[in-house]
């Protein structure tokens, strides 16, 4: 039998192998330890048991052979421990394994959240403020569309008020060419509507005070519009009329007559006219055609001078018989004749004061005709020296202006080719006309044979430059031949 | 002699122990140690979780017996256990069979290749 202390030997070893054990675990079955240490201490019990008997009670040599042949109980425990807890053990691995792997995707995937959603509200945000815009944008759109169909439908409305879309309706809006300047309805003298094609119907308008004209329905078809002003400047403007379409037109007025500057005629007399006995009765009847041209926008107004006619005398006075109109075909002639009554009258009395003429500033002048005339103060006649190559004409009864003798005989006139000059546009002005060296010729035979039996023609082309400015060339082309006169007929 | 060397050799050895009737494993080591006249002498380290493993793997149940004032832990073959003994012994002797064989053949040839 063995007694207490042999027995404690291999329950100590046993405690204390399963001493070195892990903690104590939740999940660890209660029996466990208690089994590991009963079976480690009843195997020890047993082999300390035999070694004792082996070596005959000798306690430390029976200790040693048991520690030797069992080896470390602890690790054993241990072993036994783990091969116990190993399902277990792993089942918590798992589970700690797939808890973190949980907490690194739920990580993840909250960053991922976290990321979405901040650029969800940014692109929230773009797509708001782009939103906007873009609403923005269709809402100008819209009204810009509504107001043009507002606008088409009015006038469809306008159109469609007479049910008949070859009635269109046309207004004319005038305005001022000066911003600074409001519309003058008063300085326009006329608006005339004409069809383009020849023969066809004309119309005169006249704008409101606030230059609204008022066509009325117009059928479709080409127009041309003329707008003149009290002071004769015009302006044409095409008018093209679609079927079932109103047009309104704009166009830009002057307010004012163009700026006009005095101007000092000078003829250059030939002194070796001033000899002839009737040299005092001499004039040179001269031509002077001016154009004015303004811009304004896109509308071009034209100053409509015509022309005047201007007689000069050597001794310097200036006839300004403007409205006499010499063209440059004698058979054309048409002599206004309270011009010339107005002439002859003056002459038959004291001689008149003529102001010097003005001109526009900035116009393009040019001369059309050049005559001599004499002056028959005898018979109150004005001879204008004639080629009777051109048939005369013939007033009859009706007296052209006091001329008497019924003929305003054919006149020689010649017409002369550019060059034009332009005006200046704020100085007075002194042009200097020198007589064609033909012109001057053809005078001299005139003053030396008192004769009207036929006259050569005059190489027109000789009768240019005619200005001052231009004189050592007009005296060189003035020594151009000329035709003997031929006897009359 | 280590019976570890032989994979599979302390299971056979256990399961044919304890096929003759419950046992212990302090007295598993005796007897195994008896039979195999001293040559097998299973440590302590390899036996129990030997033993352990045999149980988690229903090829034994254990159950515990008061004994000289100390609980012990007794082990028995279960059917399970029984038919993998089987299949064990079968497996071991074929492959004793072979290595006795080869082992035995070999100083023939090698007397008959120095002839």
């Amino acid at each position: 039998m063995l007694n207490a202390s042999e027995t404690s030997w291999p329950e100590v070893v046993a405690h204390a192998a399963v001493a070195h054990l892990p903690p104590v675990r939740d999940d660890e079955p209660t029996t466990l330890r208690r089994d590991i240490l009963d079976e480690l201490t009843d195997h020890l019990a047993c082999a300390f048991r035999r070694e004792l008997l082996k070596t005959k009670g000798e306690r430390e040599r029976a200790e040693h052979n048991v520690r030797q042949r069992f080896g470390d109980p602890a690790k054993v425990a241990r072993r036994l421990w783990l091969d116990a807890m190993k399902g277990r053990l792993m089942t918590q691995k798992v589970l700690i394994g797939t808890c973190a792997a949980l907490v690194v995707a739920s990580f993840a995937f909250y960053t991922l959240m976290w990321q979405a959603i901040a650029s969800s509200q940014e692109r929230n945000a773009l797509l708001a403020a782009q939103s906007q815009a873009a609403n923005a944008q269709m809402l100008a759109e819209a009204q810009n569309t509504n107001a043009a169909l507002l606008a088409r439908l009015e006038d469809i409305g306008k159109a469609s008020a007479f049910n008949d879309p070859q009635w269109n309706p046309v207004t004319l809006r005038l305005t001022s060419s000066d911003g600074s300047a409001p519309f003058r309805s008063d300085v326009i003298k006329v608006v005339r509507v004409a069809e383009r094609e020849q023969g066809g119907k004309s119309w005169e308008f006249w704008p409101t005070a606030e230059g609204v004209v008022d066509c009325g329905l117009m059928q479709p078809g080409k127009y041309t519009i003329y707008l003149e002003t009290t002071w004769g400047e015009g302006c044409y403007r095409s008018l093209t009329v679609m079927p079932g379409r109103s047009i309104e037109l704009t166009i830009s007025c002057p307010t004012a007559p163009p700026k006009s500057i005095p101007i000092d005629w000078n003829i250059d007399w030939p002194e070796n006219l001033a000899s002839y006995e009737n040299y005092e009765s001499s004039w040179l009847l001269v031509s002077v055609g001016g154009r004015l041209v303004r811009e304004f926008g896109e509308d071009t107004w034209t100053d409509q001078d015509g022309g005047r006619i201007l007689a000069f005398h050597p001794d310097g006075r200036m006839l300004n018989l403007s409205t006499v109109e010499l063209p440059a075909d004698v058979a054309d002639l048409v002599a206004r004749s309270s011009s010339i009554r107005s002439f002859l009258q003056d002459r038959r009395g004291s001689p008149p004061i003529v102001e010097a003429n003005e001109i526009w500033a900035g116009g393009r002048y040019s001369i059309g005709e050049m005559a001599y005339a004499e002056w028959n103060k005898s018979q109150g006649t004005l001879s204008l020296l004639q080629d009777t190559s051109k048939p005369a004409i013939d007033f009859g009864n009706d007296d052209p202006g006091g001329i008497t003798g019924g003929k305003l005989a054919n006149l020689l006139t010649v017409t002369l080719p550019e060059p034009s000059f332009v005006a200046p546009k704020s100085e007075q002005a002194t042009w200097t006309i020198k007589m064609p060296s033909g012109l001057i010729e053809w005078a001299k035979l005139r003053h030396e044979r008192q004769s009207q039996a036929g006259f050569g023609s005059i190489d027109q082309s000789a009768l240019y430059p005619l200005f001052s400015r231009d004189a050592d060339a007009a005296t060189e082309r003035g020594r151009m031949p000329i035709e003997a006169p031929r006897p009359r007929g | 002699m280590d019976p570890k060397l032989f994979p599979g050799a302390i299971e056979l050895l256990v399961l044919e122990i304890l096929s003759e009737g419950p046992s212990y494993g302090y007295e598993v080591t005796q007897t195994v140690l008896s039979r195999s006249a001293g040559r097998f002498e299973l440590k302590e380290g390899s036996l129990y979780p030997a033993l352990h493993k045999l149980e988690r793997a229903k090829m034994l149940t254990a159950f515990w017996q008061e004994a000289e004032g100390r609980r012990r832990k007794y082990y028995k073959l279960t059917a399970a256990g029984r038919k993998a003994l089987a299949a064990r012994k079968t497996a071991w002797r074929e492959f004793a069979a072979g290595l006795e064989g080869v082992l035995g053949a070999s100083p023939r040839r090698a007397g008959t290749s120095h002839a």
